[in-house]
């Protein structure tokens, strides 16, 4: 009966803040039709269309009668679902990673976050220094430019 | 007897209530087939576990097969299904074949229904023998 997509879903929460760089033209369907941007987070009112959580949490809460902006119809908060099955599609949809084009690994939205834990191109903070660094330049950096090595060194050879 | 009759009656009225038997082009997205009956969603509702059916075939299964998502198993009440308007309005749009042999034209699925009661190719009982 597995038919429809049933890929677990890998990260709970996409992150509303990056700016995801799709292989393909992503399509309206995908879209909030409040903001245009790509649905995080999908609900789906009765007239039929989708909204990200945060587009329809500000329409339901600054307006007493909020209507849709595709067809005016009022949408009522108790007919108003999570859709589940656009969040999956959304989650699998390819994108290239946001350290492109320095990175050219292509992955899926919903597993951008696993990748970035891998990702060389990735900038992390040295937990020496407190630097931002590139993961792919981290090795060095701790062995030849870090301050705190410095300081070690310095340190050695005073004593 | 009338107890087969009877039988017969509910199982066509079934059988219309699954999912559209018709052919796509360019053919149906997986999201967009009923995991149940394995054509295109008639009717189509959501489960909160992200699952979508015709509605017919999950009430169905609701009753006959026990209170859980034929997919998964997630436990699911009827109450909790919700109609997805959108699937709804993306596959009324979607380009099928007439299904009369013969018949070579093409059209939107919202108005297959329209086309077949004046599509050339339709077999109709003949208003002379009919009865015979
Ligand atoms: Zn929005
Ligand atoms: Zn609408
Ligand atoms: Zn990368
Ligand atoms: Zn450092
Ligand atoms: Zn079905
Ligand atoms: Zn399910
Ligand atoms: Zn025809």
């Amino acid at each position: 009966l597995i038919r429809q997509n049933s890929t677990a879903i890998v990260s709970t929460e996409l992150n509303p803040i990056v700016d995801y760089m799709f292989v393909a033209t992503l399509e309206d369907r995908y879209k909030c039709v409040c903001c245009g941007y790509v649905l995080h987070d999908p609900y789906q009112t009765a007239c039929g269309h989708r909204f990200s959580k945060k587009c329809i949490d500000n329409m339901t809460q600054s307006m007493s009668q909020p209507k849709c902006p595709i067809d005016s119809q009022i949408i009522k908060l108790d007919e108003i679902f999570k859709d589940a099955c656009c969040r999956r599609e959304v989650l699998n949809l390819q994108i290239f990673c946001i350290n492109s084009p320095d990175c050219k690994f292509q992955t899926t939205v919903g597993h951008l976050k696993d990748h970035l834990e891998e990702c060389l191109f990735q900038t992390e903070q040295c937990d020496q220094c407190n630097e931002n660094i590139l993961r792919k330049d981290m090795k060095h950096h701790l062995e030849y430019v870090c301050s705190y090595r410095k300081e070690m060194y310095k340190f050695c050879k005073e004593s | 007897g009338g107890a087969t009759a009877a039988a017969c009656f509910h199982n066509s009225l079934s059988e219309e209530t699954q999912g559209y038997d018709v052919e796509f082009d360019p053919p149906l997205e997986n999201k967009y087939e009923c995991p149940i009956c394995l054509m295109a969603l008639r009717e189509a509702v959501q489960t909160p576990c992200g699952h979508r059916f015709c509605r017919a075939c999950i009430t169905k299964s609701l009753r006959d097969a026990g209170q859980k998502c034929p997919v998964d198993n997630e436990i699911l009440l009827e109450s909790q299904l919700f109609p997805d308007n959108f699937a709804k309005r993306e596959i009324l749009s979607l380009t099928v074949k007439c299904p009369n042999r013969g018949c070579l034209l093409k059209m939107e699925l919202r108005k297959l229904e329209e086309h077949q009661e004046c599509c050339e190719f339709s077999t109709v009982e003949c208003c002379q023998c009919l009865g015979r």
